[in-house]
């Protein structure tokens, strides 16, 4: 099978069909990166995740996966479209501080089966935009923190303070949220399990 | 590349986060909907050759929204050539699903697709495909209800409004149905009139209560949780739908009547089923305050116990009507007319009374001696030396624009008194000339204050005015949703925003443009028409930034805004952008295609002049030339000044654009006597206006040189 770079270096050569196998084999990781973002529109964001991988594919590097690549770039097609969704101030936002919640308060449209999962999804949508990213591709996708460090642009040590601050407040929301002290202690248990599998991948 | 390399190491990376005990990623659990995005991205990216998904016959296009009991998409139906919407409902309540709630359905289904009537979205067909039930239905394009009520109304807006809606509820109670989730997310706003949609189907769990209200009560707060897949609309429903008891057509009526006194009074009546009047006693969410009629009648419909409300939704129709009526009567009698107050700044006192020539000759506070004054001074203080000629003018343009919306003021306002127009025709073409002098104004307001960059655009910017072809075209007035109507402060405001912004890029300042729409966009619900238009400038500032990402993410926002709450010419505006931003692209010929059909159809339904026709020819030729197609160029041309020369518009200004692409095509292909005439075409119709010295003019007179050499 042929690898990832591989795959991308014929579609920049103009092979369609390796950019399709390209897409299906990522597809379902960018879907669920714009999951708990946007309401609908959804599929403009992926595509033009995938077409801004051939627009910026000067700055993919062998050394890191071809993962991290997309979901760098999919993280600045989100924030090019948050930046004109926004609506609160003339400002510039400021993805350290503003949540999904605060630029587009209209609710995503996933709905989980079970209500710890969904509280969970409300509460990560409630942080400030990149410690929702963080969390969500530390936990969902396993990210390593080195590339974490690169979707998210910054030095690897700041990663692990990001995700420290990232979980405190998700817990500060978890208990503004929750409506009983049962779901809030079976929520936070869930996060604990999280937290556990990474350890054990060695994260 | 070594195979063994990190992309290989990371080929299956998620699968900890599905073990057991782990809360779930958040996988799109509808395979319908993950194929359908799937198709969809590699449809974008790899072309037509991708098969779309179908449900049934229909194609299905984008997904309108989700809620009820599924997911409703826009899709095509090939057979008959139309837009249609499809609503396919969720497996998981097709599974619980008994035969005999199957004959019901159908049952149920084909009464839908009898039931023919003004106020209700017309049902298609209900089918069954992979053992789906989907609905197909008429394609709703006006936005809802709820969107609609946004806007501050008046109270007899909302009561017409609901009086329609009522009146299709009404309609399908006599064929049997009951709608059992009616609020106005269900009701569908087309042109200015309220259609129900959303029928009957809504329960498809296999019983007869409609949902489950238990999750509510447990854990988390009703406020967070989707009121969509599996909960029903609990904030609308009657008592008789929470004790699950047998519901009919009275709990429409109920939810009916909360939703009708959400709208007047801003509160929901209701606290967990539980009628509870006393919440809101006295507050209102409507000027004036509505009567106490009203309030009576619905709180008839509000009863707790089915037999004490009005017996049919008929009967509630009837005496809301009646109520309309009385006060309508006593207005006249009061007032004269003040049930258009919606008409922007303008008070009206009645028709015979009213002073036409007063109203047109409003536009003289944005242009008048002392300002054309003001602007070549302006102008000159810049110290370009083409100041005089370009000051001479625009103030000849701004002359001309002045006149011709005096003249369509006065000519508005005198039909009306005449009583040859109908309120509401002439309701929205007052705020379409309103409009159009908003931007009037901005652009002046701008030019008088000019600097070197604002003189050099000068000239192009009041040429590029908006003309009024809209305001005077009955049938694109009538069609067009809210787009044109004002009704309160804080949208004046935005559109104030959103003039100066337009007036910006025209001028050539796109940074200032861009701070311009988005400070508007901050200021505009997002359901509102102005808001589709501020994305859409925005969008029109990105690209003349070369910001081509932003600029094609703003501009489809803008195109899917305008065409969700029915703005056309927004959607002109933003199709016809479009062209430029993606048409470059290699390979983008399918995509040109489609989006100058986009603009055309919208520019036309719009009812807007020449001029944006031939705005779309530009653009296609631009971006075919940039793509280094010639002969797509050079067909798109011609049809440009062909369509041009049709409208009258030879000798206009606007022209020297395409004639100077035209030049640059004809260089390219090796043809300097053509190219040199197109250049001097364009030169012939620049240089008497901008003066000799201005650079579009040296630019040219550069060109034309350079061939020589």
């Amino acid at each position: 099978m042929a690898t990832d770079s591989e795959l991308f270096a014929a579609w920049q050569a103009g092979d369609a069909e390796a950019g399709d196998e390209l897409v299906g084999r990522h597809f379902a990781a960018v879907a669920r990166f714009f999951r708990n973002k946007v309401a609908t529109g959804g599929e403009d964001l992926i595509q033009h995740t995938f077409l801004g991988c051939l627009e910026a594919r000067a700055r993919f590097r062998q050394e890191s996966s071809f993962r991290t690549f997309l979901f760098s770039i999919a993280r600045n097609v989100l924030l090019a479209h948050l930046r004109t969704l926004r609506r609160a101030h003339d400002r510039q936002v400021d993805f350290g501080v503003s949540s999904l919640f605060d630029l587009d308060p209209s609710p995503s449209q996933i709905v989980a089966r079970e209500q710890e999962q969904q509280l969970l999804l409300d509460a990560l949508r409630r942080l400030p935009v990149d410690l929702q990213l963080a969390l969500e591709l530390f936990y969902w996708e396993g990210l390593p923190l080195a590339e974490l460090a690169q979707v998210l642009e910054v030095p690897p040590g700041t990663v692990k303070s990001r995700l420290f601050r990232a979980r405190q407040q998700l817990k500060e929301q978890l208990e503004q949220l929750a409506r009983t002290p049962a779901l809030l202690r079976d929520t936070l248990e869930r996060i604990d399990a999280l937290d556990r599998a990474a350890a054990e991948r060695g994260a | 590349m070594d195979p063994a390399g990190p992309d290989a190491e990371r080929e299956q990376p998620g699968d900890l986060a599905s073990s057991p005990g782990l809360p779930q990623r958040p996988e799109e659990d509808d395979a319908l909907e993950a194929r359908r995005m799937l198709a969809a991205v590699r449809r974008g990216l790899f072309g037509k050759s991708v098969p779309e998904v179908h449900v049934g016959r229909f194609a299905l296009r984008r997904q309108l929204g989700c809620g009820g009991m599924g997911v409703v998409y826009e899709a095509w139906d090939p057979e008959l050539g139309r837009a249609v919407a499809v609503k396919v409902l969720r497996p998981r309540s097709d599974a619980a699903r008994s035969p005999e709630h199957r004959a019901r359905l159908e049952l149920e289904a084909r009464a839908m697709a009898r039931l023919q009537h003004p106020n209700v979205l017309t049902v298609y067909e209900v089918g069954e495909a992979d053992g789906r039930t989907f609905v197909a239905m008429e394609l709703a394009t006006g936005g809802t209800l709820r969107a609609w009520l946004a806007t501050p109304r008046s109270w007899r807006a909302v009561v017409e409004r609901f009086v329609e809606a009522g009146r299709g509820l009404a309609a399908a109670h006599t064929a049997g149905l009951v709608h059992r989730d009616f609020k106005p997310e269900n009701v569908f706003m087309h042109g200015h009139t309220a259609r129900v949609g959303d029928f009957g189907l809504a329960r498809q769990d296999g019983s007869d209560e409609p949902t489950d209200p238990e999750p509510l009560q447990a854990g988390v707060d009703p406020r967070w949780t989707r009121t969509g897949t599996t909960l029903g609309t609990p904030a609308y429903m009657a008592p008789e739908q929470w004790e699950r008891a047998t519901v009919d057509a009275r709990a429409d009526q109920f939810s009916f009547c909360v939703a009708l006194y959400e709208a007047l009074y801003g509160a929901r009546p209701v606290v967990a089923g539980v009628p509870d009047l006393g919440v809101v006693a006295g507050a209102t969410a409507v000027v004036p305050a509505p009567p106490r009629w009203l309030r009576a009648a619905l709180e008839r419909g509000l009863q707790r116990r089915p037999e004490q409300r009005w017996p049919t939704m008929h009967a509630l129709v009837a005496e809301l009507e009646r109520g309309l009526q009385r006060g309508r009567r006593r207005a006249w009698l009061a007032a004269g007319l003040t049930s258009l107050a919606l008409a922007v700044g303008v008070v009206l006192t009645g028709r015979g009374r009213i002073d036409c020539a007063g109203e047109g000759a409003r536009v003289e506070a944005h242009w008048n001696a002392a300002r054309a004054a003001a602007l070549q001074a302006g102008l000159a203080a810049t110290g370009v030396p083409y100041a005089e000629a370009s000051g001479r003018a625009v103030a000849a343009i701004l002359d001309a624009r002045a006149g011709a919306w005096r003249a369509a003021r006065v000519e508005a306002c005198q039909a009306w008194a005449d009583g040859a127009r109908s309120d509401s025709l002439y309701a929205r073409q007052v705020a379409c000339l309103e409009r159009r002098l908003g931007e009037f104004g901005a652009t002046i307001e701008l030019l008088v204050d000019a600097d070197e960059q604002v003189a050099a655009g000068a000239v192009e910017a009041a040429a590029g005015l908006r003309g009024l072809e809209r305001c005077q075209d009955a049938e694109a007035l009538l069609a067009g949703d809210a787009t044109v109507t004002i009704d309160s402060l804080a949208d004046v405001q935005a559109l104030a925003g959103l003039d100066r912004a337009r007036a910006w890029l025209r001028l050539g300042v796109p940074a200032r443009a861009r701070a311009g729409a988005l400070a508007a966009l901050s200021r505009t619900p997002a359901r509102m028409p102005a808001s589709a238009e501020a994305h859409t400038l925005v969008g029109r500032a990105a690209a003349d930034l070369g910001e081509l990402a932003e600029a094609e993410l703003a501009l489809a926002e803008g195109f899917r805004r305008a065409y969700a709450t029915g703005a056309d010419e927004v959607a002109a505006e933003a199709a016809t952008a479009m062209l430029g931003v993606v048409g470059g692209r290699p390979g983008a010929d399918a995509l040109v295609l489609r989006w100058a059909r986009h603009a055309r159809v919208a520019v036309r339904r719009a009812g807007l002049g020449a001029a944006e026709e031939v705005a779309v020819d530009d653009a296609t030729a631009k971006a075919s030339l940039s793509r280094g197609d010639l002969d797509a160029a050079e067909a798109a041309l011609r049809a440009g000044l062909g369509r041009a020369s049709a409208g009258g518009l030879a000798d206009d200004l606007r022209l020297a654009p395409l004639h100077a692409l035209s030049g640059e095509l004809h260089r390219r292909a090796g043809r300097s006597s053509q190219a040199r005439a197109a250049w001097q075409r364009a030169l012939d119709l620049l240089a008497p206006q901008l003066g000799e010295t201005h650079p579009r003019v040296l630019a040219l007179r550069e060109r034309i040189a350079s061939l020589a050499r």
